[in-house]
């Protein structure tokens, strides 16, 4: 699952000041890069996003989270309440083992992160095995619990109810024209028509990352482990990348690393589960994945599930 | 109906803030509906399609989109209270000071939290011998989690150690109790007259566990770290603790519990427990407790009898080390298969493993596993079960880039399954460590494993027993009573002890057909 060992070896010098906060990371994403400077992007309680010079996102993470491609995942006690530690807009510097935010100061001791790699692209799901689709099913069971439903597009894809909300209604028609048709595109691997599926859904719906690009996230994380759809994907990341820049950046980021087969540790360790046939695992990352965000979770899990087998999700009424 | 809206430009919420927003401002009076979305082409659009259509020009996907259909009159009311909350929202936040500068150094500490009287160091160990030493200079006991500390490293230290009159418990000390209080993987046991010393760290949480439950208690637990009694280090840590429980009023019995050290070690470990002026209870794990015993010193044989040999001298019954076989068959055992003959014991704590190695060595042939204790066949593959085998699966194969199989089931889980699959597979032997750092609540990962493993028997046609020991108490955070329980609905032959589970599933093996 994740490498043992310390990818920066240089020790942390002393803090400057007695009024800053040092925070001790204990995994570090592969594609962080080694050294880099940016501002702080955004901050929420549980994580905080600095830009960096070359436009790229690295997240600070609360431990509880896990791991992210381009995270770094800190010591849950120390992180605490990241809105309080920082502000938008300051500095950030990242050098070896090292990551100061200026202000009145955060230091992140890198230097016994572990670092961690994203796995799913390596797996590859069987679908003719009964097993899988045991799996599948337990998924589609989990995601229809209504007590699992936040929110997003779960309820309104795997749900019995129909929403009250003007917002719900309409976004359940768009879903209604979008998915029979990105269903038959993948079923055909035809790039162009889910292209045109995909636009209907990216950046809609409610959250921070809209729940169109959760789901998307999970179709693609989907994809990534079957074995017919590379050629599909790879066809798909350009439209798609284009597509992502209409969103928003959190956003934006997690949709381009998704297209280059990199995912969120829950998702990652789903795929493995699934990869293995392994029920009880799956069924562990299934929790820990429904617990990001408010519907991030579920509606990532909503599109893993789409993406592996579109007639499961089907048999509701969306497509019917 | 009328619409009204806001775009509040580069405003980064959370999207449970969004959801709460929506749904507060929903409630309010005169809203039909409200909305707090990302303000993307596609949910703009949408928010047209819903009939919430707004001309957000120049908004972008980073602007907040805030959009409220209703009475006309009590929009600009529910607007600014849209906006009022975000703005709370970020006072609430930023009104929390958090500026204080987390030590990070033993003396930082020492600074802070006055004084003090151990340092526990658990960090890698090229840096652990260092920083211990950093806190023998600063008159603290040390009790060092790390493992990976060189033996040089761990003379150096402990002779610095009782140069100042202190004690170094460890390196890889995962267990100690100091003045009621578990230090890393211990249990909760009641104070009282029993001081125990050990190099093993599941040795000592069966003992103590065992004297809590015999309605006894504990004065002190002090690990030494599994080198101590090697003739290289010379048993500095356990001569260190045995002499200090000696002086110590509170302590009645002393427990030294050991796999056997070396002979010289041996000799001054005993040398030294008889001139304590109070009974010493000793169990070096496969040595011959006769040879122990003389004096004030009582050899016992198992880590349940040492338990309740110091029970008993406590309570001022003088009494021989208790190592009877029990007597009681086992009732309820299945029908075997024909090819059912074998005991495979999986096991989170290396000497629950060992012990019952030497207890199963006496009664069976053809015994395999992957513990020193002799005179037991080394496994040459460690992933497949060999005839009887036993596993201690905190072997650092099995640990390496994943935690200990008390923390983490999924290895054992595994195993358990694939024993299952064997055919030659009669019993499963487990034992099940409670206690603080172990699993929240081991009984939730072991039963549904349990419950597979059975299904993939019973699928061939035979059936399995398990035998388990819960090596915990009422008090320790998972709670003994709870595990016992859940472990017994799923059909698990629970002992007293990991002596008896061994002995039991001995039994077991021995009375098929």
């Amino acid at each position: 699952m994740r490498a043992a060992a310390a990818a920066r070896p240089s020790a942390v010098a002393p803090f400057p000041g007695a009024s800053g906060r040092l925070i001790h990371a204990k995994g570090i994403g592969s594609r962080v890069p080694p050294a880099f400077s940016g501002r702080v992007h955004s901050v929420y309680r549980q994580a905080c996003n600095i830009e960096t010079s070359g436009g790229m996102l690295v997240t600070l993470l609360s431990g509880a989270l896990g791991n992210l491609p381009r995270g770094v995942l800190c010591s849950a006690v120390e992180a605490m309440d990241f809105r309080t530690l920082c502000s938008v807009s300051q500095t950030v510097e990242c050098l070896g083992a090292e990551l100061r935010i200026s202000g009145p100061g955060v230091m992140v001791d890198l230097s016994s992160a572990a670092v961690w790699r994203c796995e799913l692209s390596a797996c590859l799901t069987d679908l003719s095995d009964d097993r899988t689709v045991g799996i599948l099913f337990d998924l589609r069971t989990t995601l229809s619990e209504p007590d699992a439903q936040p929110g997003g597009f779960a309820p309104l894809i795997l749900g019995n109810g129909e929403s009250a909300s003007l917002l719900d209604r309409a976004m359940q028609r768009r879903l209604e024209r979008a998915l029979p048709v990105l269903a038959a595109a993948i079923d055909r691997f035809d790039a162009d028509r889910a292209v045109d599926a995909l636009a209907l859904l990216v950046g809609l719906g409610p959250g921070l990352t809209p729940s169109g690009d959760d789901f998307i996230v999970g179709l693609l994380a989907a994809l990534w482990t079957r074995y017919d759809c590379r050629v599909l994907i790879a066809k798909l990341h350009e439209p798609l990348a284009r597509l992502a820049a209409t969103s928003h950046p959190i956003s934006r980021q997690f949709l381009l690393d998704a297209l280059d087969g990199e995912f969120s540790e829950p998702l990652s360790d789903m795929a493995v589960a699934f990869s293995a046939c392994d029920r009880e695992g799956a069924a562990m990352a299934v929790r820990r994945a429904m617990r990001i965000g408010h519907t991030s979770g579920s509606d990532a899990l909503t599109g893993f599930l789409f993406g592996m087998e579109p007639a499961l999700v089907r048999e509701r009424a969306v497509i019917n | 109906m009328a619409i009204a809206f806001r775009i509040v430009p580069k405003e980064y919420r959370d999207s449970v803030s969004l959801m709460q927003l929506s749904a507060l401002l929903s409630k309010l009076p005169g809203v039909e509906q409200a909305s707090a979305v990302m303000a993307t082409e596609n949910n703009v659009a949408l928010l047209a399609e819903a009939g919430l259509g707004v001309s957000a020009t120049g908004a972008t996907a980073t602007d907040l989109l805030v959009v409220v259909r209703g009475e006309a009159s009590a929009l600009p009311a529910v607007i600014d209270e849209a906006l009022k909350n975000l703005t709370r929202q970020a006072s609430a936040v930023n009104g929390r000071t958090e500026t204080s500068l987390a030590p990070r150094s033993i003396q930082m500490a020492l600074a802070e939290s006055g004084p003090a009287q151990i340092a526990l160091i658990s960090t890698p160990g090229e840096y652990a011998a260092a920083e211990a030493m950093k806190a023998l200079w600063l008159g603290l006991n040390v009790m060092l989690f790390s493992d990976n500390v060189s033996e040089q490293d761990e003379l150096r230290l402990k002779q610095a150690a009782r140069a100042r009159g202190l004690i170094v418990m460890g390196p890889d000390c995962g267990t100690a109790i100091v003045n009621g209080i578990p230090l890393a993987f211990a249990n909760v046991v009641r104070r009282g007259p029993i001081g125990a010393v050990g190099a093993s760290g599941t040795g000592l949480q069966e003992v103590t566990v065992l004297v809590d439950r015999l309605g006894s208690g504990i004065s002190q637990a002090i690990g030494t770290g599994g080198r101590d009694l090697q003739s290289s280090i010379g048993g500095i840590s356990m001569l260190t603790a045995l002499r200090d429980l000696a002086g110590d009023p509170a302590t009645k019995v002393i427990v030294l519990i050991s796999k056997p050290p070396a002979a010289e070690v041996t000799e001054r470990i005993l040398s030294e427990a008889r001139k304590a002026a109070k009974p010493v209870v000793v169990v070096f794990i496969g040595a011959d407790p006769a040879r122990l015993t003389g004096g004030n010193v009582h050899g016992a044989r198992t880590l349940e009898d040492a338990a309740y040999t110091a029970v008993a001298l406590a309570q001022g019954e003088l009494r021989e080390a208790r190592h009877a076989e029990d007597s009681t068959s086992p009732t309820g055992v299945p029908r075997f298969a024909a090819r059912q003959r074998y005991i495979r014991g999986l096991f989170s704590g290396g000497t629950f493993c060992y012990e019952a190695v030497l207890l199963l060595d006496e009664r069976l042939r053809d015994l395999y596993s992957n513990t020193p204790a002799r005179p037991a066949g080394a496994l040459s593959d460690l992933w497949h079960s060999h005839h009887h085998t036993l596993i201690d699966l905190g072997d650092d194969l099995f640990t390496r880039g994943r935690p200990h199989p008390m923390i983490d089931y999924r290895l054992r889980n595994e195993r358990i399954v694939k024993e299952a699959a064997d055919a030659e597979t009669a019993v499963i032997l487990l034992d099940v460590v409670l206690g603080y750092g172990s699993h929240a609540d081991p009984a939730a990962e072991l039963v549904p494993a349990i419950g597979r493993a059975r299904a993939v028997a019973s699928a061939q046609g035979r059936n399995l027993v398990f035998v388990a020991h819960v090596c915990g108490t009422q008090g320790d955070p998972q709670g003994f009573q709870r595990q016992a329980d859940a472990l017994t609905h799923a059909g698990v032959m629970l002992a007293r002890s990991n002596a008896h589970a061994a002995r039991l599933a001995a039994s077991i093996v021995q009375g098929r057909g």
